[in-house]
């Protein structure tokens, strides 16, 4: 019998089927079929042999989330096939013209360097952020002008948390 | 040797400094947060007292509270570390007058060394090089432009109680001039609780070199050589080595004693480092004196065989310097990478969270000095770095390689580390043929991303679909009178985090 799985990482999109063969397992990545033998040693840990190459891979739950590590490198997956909304929004996104500045992390608001209905240039300092000893400058994403201040300089706030809005100009 | 010493720290150097007292038979009383309660040097330590809440200011720099901790608990001596009050003369002097022993220089030398104001005139005096720059603070008067272009530009701003890279901002024309000044008062206010910054040349592209120097309380004063640390981002070193490619043994000797002559100018007692900028002519200048012990300290220790922490110890007992320069040798070459909670595709922007799967390298040559666990969760209020992985070879490139392998083995999930981009940092053509200084990463890794091998994606899907698989029918499939015997793939699955092991 065989399993369909889809994952997503970063704008990848990944149909895996698994199917068992022999003492091991057929594992079709987007059409291309590899044989597959995996043993669980520690809690987390596998040996992995994909058509004769051996290597050990770290495969950690946490929701819907899967980490994988393997030779130096750690890769997010998310299950699925859907648009994932598993991972961080960015701190800065801008919509329709509209750019909400968020703060990147949990910490606190230092400085507020621009003031509702200020006209901003790309690059300007908004908000200045500090966390884990360090500042984070927010800035302008293109030339506009401040829409909403939604923090106060001293503010202790949480990552995401909506800081600033900038009306970007067009074009 | 003390029977009681308080560790004013947390994180790994609270970890290295309790091992030190165990080996030695002094007993380690650990401080910690509220937000610590749950971090691994709490639970190394002999004794732990909680000292306040998480901010800094209301906890490892409550200068009152650590003494009140210290003396209650009955210690005899405290032992800053890096960071926090590490060099901070008022908490030496609060230390002198309560009758502990400060694991350092006296409060005199922390105030010349910490000042680096100071120390560039004391330095200047004693006829050592030092930087072209501002010999006094820069006010909040228009003199400041001024200045900056007497200098010529690119100038950097420092604070002038301050270290770590933090406060320090490079400022390339005028335009840029007022707001790095404010934003360098700000961040050394609250790092360091002084806002008094002033001006320097910026020097493009220099090395990084730094002696180690170890002093008595009995006039004598030694060098452990040097430490190579060019390789930084934000001011920040990231990866260190012992030896120095750069230097050779007439400079390495005239550097050494260039040091030596650092430390007697500022009356220099325990461990401490002389920092130099290295000019592509071979040209020194003095930077600033750390007058505590450096994150970076293994790599000499390897090297040199001395236990730095240990020494420190026995030389704020009282104790002579147990060997003379020409005891002392390097042998072989260490390589440090420091492993960050930080994102290096993003700006090395700091990723708190928690671990959720931890596997530490071993091997020959390889040394791990941490401060975590798996399942800790890394604490949003203090400095990201997780661990210190130095590898040790009989060549630079055995060393090299060593590190290579150890970061591949590697595993922190849960959150963002530094250890992919360390990864390609050591594998670059120019730091394998060690050349090396400041401007390495903004010249070769800027806009960094991970780039994963062809094949890999693949690999990872199909291990991640197998353990998926392996993991369904056991839970679903059982029979109610177990008289299946469990496949092995019934007991396989992905490992769940909080489901435990």
């Amino acid at each position: 019998m065989a399993m369909e799985y889809e994952f997503q990482s970063g704008d990848g999109k990944y149909a895996v089927t698994v199917e068992k063969s022999g003492n091991g397992f057929r594992v079709t990545v987007d059409g291309r079929a590899m044989e597959v033998d995996l043993v669980a040693a520690e809690p987390g840990c596998y040996s992995f042999v994909a058509d004769g190459e051996a290597t050990d891979v770290v495969v950690v739950r946490d929701g819907s989330r899967r980490y994988v590590a393997l030779e130096g490198y750690s890769l997010t997956l998310e299950e699925g096939g859907g648009e994932g909304q598993g991972a961080a929004a960015a701190a800065e996104d801008v919509v329709a013209g509209i750019q909400t500045i968020r703060a990147p992390m949990p910490g606190k608001v230092v400085k507020i360097a621009a003031a509702e209905g200020d006209v901003v240039e790309k690059g300007r300092t908004v908000v200045v952020v500090e966390a884990m000893k360090m500042e984070h400058r927010l800035v302008a994403a293109g030339t506009g002008t401040v829409k909403k201040i939604t923090c106060q300089e001293g503010q202790n706030v949480d990552a995401d948390q909506p800081l600033a809005e900038v009306e970007v100009e067009g074009g | 040797m003390f029977t009681k010493l308080l560790i004013a720290n947390r994180g790994e150097i609270a970890c290295r400094v309790i091992r030190a007292c165990r080996e030695l038979g002094v007993r380690a009383v650990a401080v910690y947060s509220e937000a610590d309660r749950a971090a691994l040097h709490v639970a190394r330590a002999d004794e732990a007292y909680c000292i306040g809440p998480a901010p800094p200011l209301e906890s490892y720099l409550n200068i009152d509270k650590l003494i009140e901790t210290a003396k209650q608990a009955g210690c005899e001596a405290v032992h800053p570390g890096y960071g926090f009050l590490a060099e901070n003369a008022a908490f030496a002097d609060a230390c002198a007058e309560a009758d502990l022993v400060f694991v350092g220089p006296s409060g005199d030398t922390l105030r010349l060394a910490g000042d680096k104001l100071g120390a560039r005139r004391t330095m200047a005096a004693a006829g050592i090089s030092i930087i072209p720059g501002m010999s006094a603070a820069a006010g909040d008067a228009e003199d400041v432009p001024a200045e900056a272009e007497k200098l010529g530009y690119p100038v950097i701003v420092k604070a002038a109680g301050g270290g770590g890279g933090k406060g320090m901002r490079i400022v390339r024309d005028e335009g840029e001039l007022a707001e790095c000044l404010e934003a360098a008062r700000r961040e050394a206010l609250g790092a360091f609780g002084d806002d008094t910054v002033y001006l320097e040349k910026y020097l493009e592209r220099p090395r990084h070199v730094e002696f180690q120097i170890l002093a008595d309380g009995h006039g004598n004063v030694v060098h452990l050589f040097e430490r190579e640390c060019s390789i930084q981002r934000r001011h920040q070193k990231i990866v260190e080595e012992s030896p120095s490619p750069a230097l050779d043994a007439k400079l390495r000797k005239k550097m050494g004693e260039a040091a030596i002559a650092v430390a007697r100018a500022v009356g220099y007692t325990n461990a401490g480092t002389i920092e130099f900028l290295l000019d592509e002519d071979k040209n020194f200048y003095f930077l600033e004196v750390n007058a505590r012990v450096q994150v970076e300290h293994p790599v000499t220790e390897i090297v040199t065989g001395v236990d730095i922490v240990k020494t420190q110890l026995a030389l704020a007992a009282g104790e002579k310097l147990p060997f003379a320069q020409k005891d002392l040798s390097q042998r072989g070459h260490a390589v440090e990478c420091r492993i960050y909670a930080e994102d290096p595709a993003a700006d090395f922007l700091p990723s708190a969270g928690k671990i959720l799967f931890l596997r530490e390298p071993r091997g020959p040559g390889v040394r791990l000095d941490g401060g975590i666990y798996a399942g800790y969760d890394v604490p949003v209020h203090y400095d990201p770095i997780l661990a210190k992985l130095i590898t040790w070879g009989s060549s630079r490139e055995e060393a090299r390689r060593r590190m290579a392998e150890a970061l591949r083995e590697y595993v922190i999930i849960g959150i963002g580390t530094t250890i992919p981009f360390l990864l390609d940092v050591i594998g670059h053509p120019a730091y394998v043929a060690g050349e090396t200084n400041t401007g390495f990463i903004a010249d070769y890794f800027d806009g960094w991303r991970e780039e994963v091998p062809e094949g890999l994606m693949e690999k990872a899907l199909a291990a991640a679909a197998v353990a998926e698989m392996a993991a369904g029918p056991a839970k679903v499939h059982v029979d109610a009178d177990g008289a299946a015997a469990p496949t092995p793939w019934q007991t396989v699955g992905p490992w769940e985090v909080g489901r435990g092991a």
